[in-house]
């Protein structure tokens, strides 16, 4: 959905340099011979949001072999009209980075180094802590009797760099947990 | 933002306070580019000259922390030559509306005040009303206890020369920009305020903006293109994630928190849906049963019944602070015992940043979720700590990068804008919907197997979101705009949200936004309203309804007719009785109800009594402020809470004004840019800029390591020596001023120190949002 | 295709480096290995155009008319219309620096090229840059593959604010006109600077916002230098194969060392 094989021309934004560009015509075949392909021009593409700052820009991104190979403004966005900062415009050393995490790593208590660890491991490892802390620190009343159903043992932070749907899942499943220490970037 | 980022190629004057839009937001000066094209003007406020001060008209220097002693004297210089719109003040704000004889000010205290609970009694911040609940007007402006007469009163102390010897701005800049952004008022001009955390990040940061707020109004810059206030958000999803109530205080769609006195449903209604006797204002907020019973039907499905109150007894119930700061202090204290982080790294970002990782510390658990090994994940390993004598267990998620997955964000003109993954995420990493998912089946089966501790909330959740190994983020958007529970229907828009049980909608002010008609979020059309000011109604959708521009009832004068016919927003057509442009704030014929639906009275408010700090804006100074408050007696704000006086630095051995901020090339907290190596290249390292006359005093040259000391630490940054700082002359005398961008940490490609090692923890009255713009610090050349 | 030209309108330019950071990632140049701010005048970074950086961002606060200035201008190859690296290009017959004349492009044809620096020490503002690990030159392509698949360079696009447009050659210059008007219009004493220098002009051209003495490293009468012919008459009797980085550094070293006795010899005269 919504991926598709635009065609790299829709990546010029023609109109964007409110420059009138013209059809290239060969007269130096020699040295066109010599100029590298349009790396893009077999590439699928999709468009995204820039995930930096709150203003919104429209991407394209191109993809080859599984592989994102160019990350660029979107020239039919209307905000950014295909231009964008030097932040949106590295985004591809995001997707292609050797420094990602790429693994699930567990540090043991006092220990000194990380381990790596499956998900099917670390899952049920969390619930277990997120319930034990939870069912240990219970707060059904306060001292006056009324009803809180609470716990103040557990804190969730996070979500301005989370998707809509994924923010809505967060504060649901936090105060399902009746989890109040419940805060994010917003705040700070 | 009440605008939008086109919007502001539409306006006449561009005013950058509190915000360095050009470093922080660059795409903003397209369209800040495009008005100047136009002709609009560029005012640039700020402490240091900055990229956007570069191509400001004018600039004007401004100590930090002192936004409403410089605000409120050039909105004073505006009231004092009438370079105000009446006409928009009486039809559209409080400013006609009679104050309680009651209340008063006095030495920088409003009435009420509470010194041993250092809050306000707010019983005197209310309006006089008539016999039928009504509040009595004057029309004329004349009553000395209207409105407009008492915000004459409180501004006309900011005179020039108080106001200057408290920012260090020369008087004459002061009438500069009164002038240059006084003369929007002009029916069909516009001026807009741009912000973002240099005016939130204080004592005093709500109220600085309420100065802006009082500005717009009275010049008739809210609701018009080109005008309007600007907040400009830092992360891509802050808006939405704020919009989603991951804050204690608030549910999604801002609906309140229940408090703990409110236990049952019924009281929560009662006290939280605001009552108002005037059939003229449309109260938006009387509808809260709707949305509140709706939400519930969301969460907990065909278990949340009108017999069990809708399962209201399920949401926990606060009765305190819980905001960052609090949760710090109660994380060091050792009340909290597990974190979950989903991509925050509080290490580099929190206030008092040494004493969040001391608070880390004493987690039996930790659980992190991010792209990148943060120092907050990886807390134990910083140098200088003894992991072997740290408890916590560590769990450090993968998680997939933006083009990974696919979801929606909102960006800061609330657009809702859909995005798709373009690839798979790299090795194991995983999308965070899938994460929290996994959490909650994880749960729930635990739960199901042993029992425990008030179980129903979770084995009661309606959690439902497809059989595929990825959860259907489709389902997901769909629960949050909401169905017609009678007929399985996706619900067009939230005036169809009934409070009875029969609709569901996971937050109210995104319902419209995946309908029967599909995905809104997702469009792409680029077809502009009749007036071309840059809308873009079909290209995804804005929240609410897909305004554009809210209060834009407030646009038009009471027949309808646009105050700015060159660029207007919506307007009245009286031959098909119907708004035509922007989707109206309401489809009432003009003159049929006011233009701020979302506030009681139905008028913006000049004087509110909303705030904890008083209804008026009053100049403070920050907590760590390098002078006496020439204001009044009071030094601080007296509502805000003080955490540990034992770190709160003087004058005396702290003698420098310091303040934060990011730069083009990084990014918040810095994981998302100190692992990017061209932009690791653009900016390597930690460093403090200070003006020539700074460094000349401490012996230090550009490029020299210098170590920055405050009450709470100290960090050693290159020194970068500029004109573009200079020190300020307060009262007579000059101080001087340093510069620190945040953004360091010592996981990365670049590494440097914290800057928020040095920040205090204290909070502004009303939001706790940290005092991270203005502290004291002293700087010294590094040795050795 | 029609010739085509690159506006640099700097009151513009917002120092985002955006247009750095585009051309990096459209060319797949590496980062730099870089510290602090070894440059003066600001957040410049890297210290100077490199085999790694085509583009590059320069700072200057300065003060004028008792108001701090932050100017900024983006430094790399003009697109000369009479291009001296091409005539300095000693491989034949077909130049490694290569001169789509019409439309105004200049770009290394890395296979051809044997790295010995010619384009570099006869550029008048010595522009390429020979790595010599690989015994290449390069510099900006003007993305010679974008703009002759009808793209936009790289870095025009992706710039926020306009301050650099592409566009058809006679456009840009009458667009130069008008932001030099506008900036006149406003006080200021803005310069053009590329349409006429050098004679015949260039296809990236500047608008300044300040005059060029505020851009000390901007030489201010861009000249080719005279002994370029000199230099090609010494080149002459090397065949195309037997031809050398080596051997035209030599050359290029006999031609400063003569230029250099020339000098004294004249200095000696004038003496």
């Amino acid at each position: 959905m919504g991926i598709s094989r635009r065609g790299f021309l829709k990546i010029t934004g023609a109109s964007a340099s409110g420059a009138i560009i013209g059809t290239f015509s060969i007269s130096h075949k020699k040295a066109i011979a010599q100029i590298p392909d349009l790396k893009i021009r077999y590439a699928k593409e999709s468009t995204t949001i820039c995930p930096y700052c709150g203003v919104g820009c429209g991407q394209i991104v191109s993809v080859s072999n599984g592989k994102i190979i160019n990350i660029e403004g979107d020239p039919d966005h209307p905000i950014n009209q295909g231009s964008l900062c030097p932040k949106g415009q590295a985004l591809i050393q995001v997707a292609n980075n050797e420094r990602r995490m790429t693994k699930i790593l567990y540090r043991a208590p006092y220990s000194n180094k990380w381990e790596e660890k499956t998900w099917d491991w670390a899952l049920p490892e969390i619930a277990k802590k997120i319930k034990k802390t939870r069912d240990e620190n219970w707060m059904e009343k306060d001292k006056e009797g009324r009803v809180v159903n609470r716990t103040e043992s557990i804190a969730c932070l996070g979500g301005a760099a989370l998707d809509n749907e994924e923010c809505y899942l967060w504060s649901k499943l936090a105060r399902a947990l009746g989890v109040v220490y419940l805060e994010h970037q917003a705040r700070i | 933002m009440t605008n939008a980022w086109n919007d502001i190629k539409n306006s006449d004057c561009v005013m950058i306070i509190g915000s360095n839009a050009a470093e922080n937001h660059p795409i903003s000066f397209k369209w800040v580019s495009k008005a100047m094209e136009n002709g609009a003007k560029l005012i640039s406020i700020d402490p240091r000259f900055t990229r956007t001060s570069a191509r400001a008209d004018i600039y004007v220097p401004l100590r930090s922390g002192t936004d409403i002693a410089f605000i409120n004297g050039v909105t004073n210089y505006i009231l004092e030559n009438k370079l105000y719109n009446q006409e928009y003040l009486i039809d559209h704000t409080n400013a006609t509306f009679l104050v309680s004889p009651e209340y008063g000010f006095k030495d920088g205290l409003f009435t009420g005040y509470v010194p041993e609970q250092r809050r306000y009694d707010k019983k005197t911040w209310v309006y006089q009303l008539d016999e039928n609940g009504l509040p009595k007007k004057d029309n004329t402006l004349q009553d000395p206890n209207c409105v407009f007469q008492l915000l004459k009163k409180h501004l006309s102390r900011y005179n020039l020369d108080l106001v200057s010897k408290i920012t260090g701005t020369p008087k004459e800049l002061i009438i500069e920009v009164a002038k240059t952004y006084g003369a929007t008022r002009d029916r069909d001009k516009s001026g807009v305020i741009m912000y973002a955390m240099g005016t939130t990040q204080h004592t005093v940061g709500t109220q600085n903006i309420r100065t802006y707020a009082i500005l717009q109004l009275l010049l008739g810059n809210i609701g018009v293109a080109g005008g309007g206030i600007d907040a400009m958000r830092g992360e891509s999803n802050v808006q939405g994630s704020t919009d989603y109530g991951i804050l204690f205080h608030i549910l999604p769609g801002y609906l309140k928190t229940p408090r703990v006195e409110n236990q049952t449903l019924s009281e929560y209604l009662e006290a939280w849906t605001p009552k108002w006797n005037d059939p003229k204002s449309a109260n938006w907020w009387q509808n809260t049963p709707k949305y509140m019973v709706s939400l519930l039907k969301a969460y907990w499905g065909k278990n949340a019944q009108k017999e069990n109150e809708f399962c209201y007894s399920y949401l926990p119930k606060v009765s305190a602070d819980y905001s960052h700061i609090s949760l710090f202090e109660a994380m060091y204290k050792g009340v909290i015992k597990g974190l979950i982080a989903m991509g925050q790294n509080p290490a580099v970002g929190g206030p008092n940043a040494n004493k969040e990782k001391k608070a880390l510390q004493n987690l039996d658990w930790l659980v992190a979720a991010d792209l990148w090994e943060t120092e907050t994940a990886s807390f134990w390993m910083e140098e200088g700590i003894d992991p072997k004598k740290i408890k916590t267990e560590v769990f450090m998620l993968p998680a997939a990068s933006s083009v990974e997955k696919e979801g929606s964000i909102s960006n800061s003109s609330r657009w809702m804008q859909w995005r798709y993954a373009a690839v798979h995420p790299l090795g194991e990493a995983k999308s965070d919907l899938w994460i929290l998912d996994c959490f909650f089946k994880e749960l729930k089966n635990l739960y199901e197997k042993e029992g425990g501790k008030f179980p129903e909330p979770l084995m009661k959740l309606n959690w439902n979101y497809g059989e595929g190994e990825e959860p259907d983020v489709h389902l997901v958007a769909k629960e949050i705009n909401g169905y017609d529970l009678t007929t399985g229907k996706l619900l067009p828009g939230f005036a169809k949200l009934m409070d009875d049980g029969s609709t569901s909608s996971g937050c109210w002010i995104y319902c419209a936004s995946y309908t029967e008609d599909g995905n809104m979020a997702a469009r792409r059309e680029l077809a502009d309203v009749p007036s071309n000011i840059g809308l873009y109604p079909k290209w995804a959708w804005a929240w609410p309804v897909n305004r554009r521009i809210i209060y834009n009832r407030a646009s038009c004068d009471m027949q309808g007719n646009p105050y700015a016919p060159q660029k207007w927003v919506i307007k009245w057509n009286a031959e098909e009785k119907k708004w035509v442009g922007d989707v109206p704030d309401g489809a009432w014929p003009p003159g049929e109800k006011y233009a701020f639906i979302m506030r009681t009275e139905g008028v913006a408010r000049l004087f509110g009594s909303g705030l904890a700090d008083g209804p008026f804006p009053e100049h403070y100074e920050p907590l760590e402020g390098p002078v006496k408050n020439l204001m009044s007696s009071q030094q601080n704000n007296p509502t805000i809470k003080i955490w540990s006086p034992e770190q709160i630095g003087t004058v005396d051995n702290y003698p420098i004004i310091a303040t934060t901020y990011r730069v083009t090339e990084h990014w918040q907290a810095g994981q998302m840019t100190r692992n990017n190596p061209w932009l690791v290249e653009l900016m390597p390292d930690m460093f403090v800029e200070m003006s020539k006359s700074l460094a000349k005093d401490r012996n230090i040259k550009h490029g020299e390591k210098v170590q920055i000391l405050t009450a709470r630490g100290s960090i050693s940054a290159y020194a970068v020596v500029t004109d573009r700082l200079k020190p300020f002359k307060l009262n007579g005398k000059f101080y001087e001023q340093i510069g620190l961008p945040w953004h360091f940490g010592y996981k990365g490609l670049a590494r440097g120190c914290s800057a928020n090692c040095l920040t205090p923890h204290v909070g502004d009255a009303n939001t706790m949002i940290p005092e991270y713009k203005a502290f004291l610090c002293e700087i010294r050349k590094e040795v050795g | 295709m029609v010739e085509k030209g690159i506006l640099f309108d700097m009151e513009k330019c917002i120092a985002c480096r955006a247009c750095q950071v585009a051309c990096k990632q459209w060319n797949e140049l590496p980062a730099e290995q870089t510290t602090f701010f070894a440059a003066t005048g600001g957040y410049q970074n890297p210290i100077g155009l490199s085999p790694k950086t085509y583009t590059l961002v320069k700072f200057y606060e300065v003060e004028r008319n008792k108001k701090l200035r932050w100017l900024f201008r983006v430094q790399r190859c003009m697109h000369c219309v009479d291009p001296a690296c091409v005539k300095a290009c000693p491989v034949e017959p077909e130049k490694a620096m290569t001169h789509l004349k019409e439309q105004g492009i200049v770009y290394v044809n890395k296979e051809l090229c044997i790295g010995c620096g010619a384009c570099h020490e006869y550029c008048p503002w010595n522009i390429p840059q020979i790595d010599d690990n690989v015994g290449k030159s390069s510099k900006c392509t003007f993305c010679v593959d974008r703009v002759t698949n009808g793209l936009q360079p790289a870095c025009a696009k992706a710039c926020p604010t306009g301050a650099i447009t592409f566009g058809d050659y006679v456009q840009i210059k009458e667009l130069a006109q008008q932001a030099k008007e506008r900036l006149i219009a406003k006080g200021r004493e803005p310069q053009i600077y590329g349409e006429k220098e050098l004679g015949t002009g260039t296809h990236k051209i500047y608008v300044l916002p300040e005059p060029i003495n505020f851009y000390p490293d901007l030489p201010k009468d861009p000249k080719v230098s005279e002994d370029l012919g000199f230099f090609r008459e010494l080149l002459k009797p090397f065949g195309k194969l037997t031809l050398t980085a080596a051997i035209v550094g030599m050359v290029i070293a006999k031609v400063k060392q003569v230029k250099e006795r020339n000098t004294i010899t004249s200095t000696k005269e004038e003496g």
